[in-house]
Order: C-alpha cells, then structure tokens, then sequence
C-alpha cells in the first residue's frame, strides 16, 4: 500500500466523520414537563421545560439518566381560552427516539457530549392526552453562540448552537394537559447533564 | 451536589416562568388602564364604569389568542353632561397593550 492509498484512507476516515449517523446510544425513555404562559404577542407563549431522558449503550450496565430544563417561546392555537397551560409526559407514557451523532463530536459520541447547552424544537398537538415530537441539539458551543449572538444581536446564537452540537436526540411520545386542545410549535434553551 | 443544582435551575426556570407570566397579565391590565385614563383625559370624559368585554378567545386571557387587545364597555359622561357608552379596544391585535392604539365603538 503506497502512500497515496494511506492519504486516500485518512481522508476517507475524516470525511465518515463528518457526516450525522445513529449513534451507540439507544433511546429507552423520556418524561417531562412544560408550563405555558401568556404574551401581549398574538398566539406567542414563554415556556419554561424541564424533564429527563434515559439513555443506554449495549455495553452499558444501566441506562444514563440525563436532566434537562430550559425556558423558550411557542407560537400555537388552543380551543379553550385559559393564560396559561401545564403539560406533562411520564417515563411510563409511550415513547420512542433514535440518537445521532453529529460532526462536531468525536469519533465516539461519548456521555460528556451528551451533556451542556441544548436547544430544543418540539411540535406537540392534544386534546388531553396528546403526541409531541422533539428535535434535542445537544452539547452546543456556548462560548461560539456567545460571539455570534454578540455580533447579530442576538439573532445568531440559537442557530450557532445547533450548528455546533454535538449530538441530536430525536425522539416523541404520549404526553397529556391540564386544559385540553391545543397544537403548538416551540423552541427551548437550556441545560442538560446526568445525575 | 451535580444533582441538587439541575433540580434547583429547573424549579427556578418553571417559578421563574410563572412569576413573569403573571407579572406581565398584570402589566398588560395596568396599562389598559393607564391608557383608558388617558384617553379620557385627553377627549374630555370623566369614566363613570368599565367591564371586561373582550369576546371569549382575544385578550390576555388567552394565551394563543389572535387578537390580544384589552377591551372594555365603559360608560362615560362628556364635557356638557351627556353619557355615552361603547367598547374601548385598547392595543393592537397583534402586539397587545405593547401597542399604543386605541379605538372605540360607541352603541349610539
């Protein structure tokens, strides 16, 4: 094997890296919960989130219990007038996710990557009981999204954050509110780390 | 320790929430008020009542509403004596008491 052959493979090893594959992680459960307040912006709601998901490798004993919470917007429409809302999912609550490496991390996606600075888009519909699905960026640079953000008054970080995140959970599941029918679309930021 | 201090941040993200939720319900109502006052002032009114009229799905109270302006009947008497009533819309549909507009509908 010359050495060109030896070039072709390190770039071939790089550029696999590059690209956003299922991780060894596994998804095994989620539980959460959201409250939903009132804006003076039509149909804008603050929300504020926090909750857990397990996740395991298969040569991992146990699951990883990671916590997260974070506060974010919503835009959304909802049958039954009320300021504010409170939802909620349960571990016992059907639920599913895949986890994928994204080309920031290394070429392991190892537990610290799983942890730090997360943005979360999530699009849940109900009437009572209901589904949401969820996209999670998660391991952002905060110190990258600090400068953008600087630079573009604000506009930039949450969009930094997720071009440099490391992992991204996409998973969904059964949840239930307090004040039934509503479908809405909302984005978090926060933290997330195990316990 | 690691454990003690995400629970913390989650319960002061979901009190935190809260307490701005209501402090801006609040706020919204104050400068209802504020602006009614106003706008009496400035046309010559003295405000005798006012009710909540805002039609179920607008105003604060909803938090996914399209029309999110305060609106109230009133009942005013004018510089000569005469009393009127009609709904004051105060703010915009879309941003609210954030909003300066005001507009009324008198009945007669």
């Amino acid at each position: 094997m010359g050495l060109g052959d030896d070039i072709g493979a390190a770039i071939d090893e790089i550029t696999s890296n590059l690209v956003v594959r299922e991780s060894d992680w596994k998804f095994v459960t989620s539980g959460g919960a959201a409250v939903t307040v009132s804006t003076p912006i039509a149909r804008v709601g603050i929300n504020a989130g926090g909750g857990m998901i397990q996740v395991q490798r298969d040569s991992d004993s146990s699951p990883t219990t990671l916590v997260f919470g974070g506060i974010g917007g919503s835009i959304g429409l909802s049958l039954v007038p009320t300021p504010a809302n409170f939802s909620f999912s349960i571990p016992a609550m059907p639920s599913a996710g895949r986890i994928y490496k994204l080309p920031f991390a290394g070429w392991t996606l190892t537990k610290d990557e799983l942890q730090g600075a997360f943005v979360m888009i999530e699009a849940a519909g109900d009437f009572g009981p209901g589904g949401a699905g969820a996209l999670m960026f998660m391991g952002g640079s905060v110190l990258a999204a600090g400068a953008i953000g600087g630079m573009t008054y604000g506009a930039g970080a949450l969009p930094t954050l997720i071009a440099t995140a490391e992992c991204c959970v996409a998973f969904g599941g059964m949840t239930a509110s307090l004040i039934p029918a509503n479908v809405s679309l909302s984005v978090y930021v926060g933290i997330i780390g195990d316990v | 320790m690691k454990r003690m201090l995400i629970f913390l941040f989650i319960a002061f993200v979901f009190v935190a929430v809260i307490g701005f939720g209501i402090w801006m319900f609040r706020w919204q109502y104050g400068r209802a008020d504020e602006a009614l006052e106003n706008w009496a002032r400035d046309n010559n009114f003295k405000v005798l009542s006012k009710q909540d009229a805002n039609p179920p799905g607008t105003g604060p109270k909803d938090r996914y509403a399209g029309n999110k302006q305060i609106w109230y009947r009133v009942t005013v008497e004018d510089a000569g004596g005469k009393k009127r009533t009609g709904i004051v819309k105060i703010g915009s549909e879309s941003t609210g008491t954030l909003s300066d507009q005001i507009s009324v509908e008198w009945d007669d």
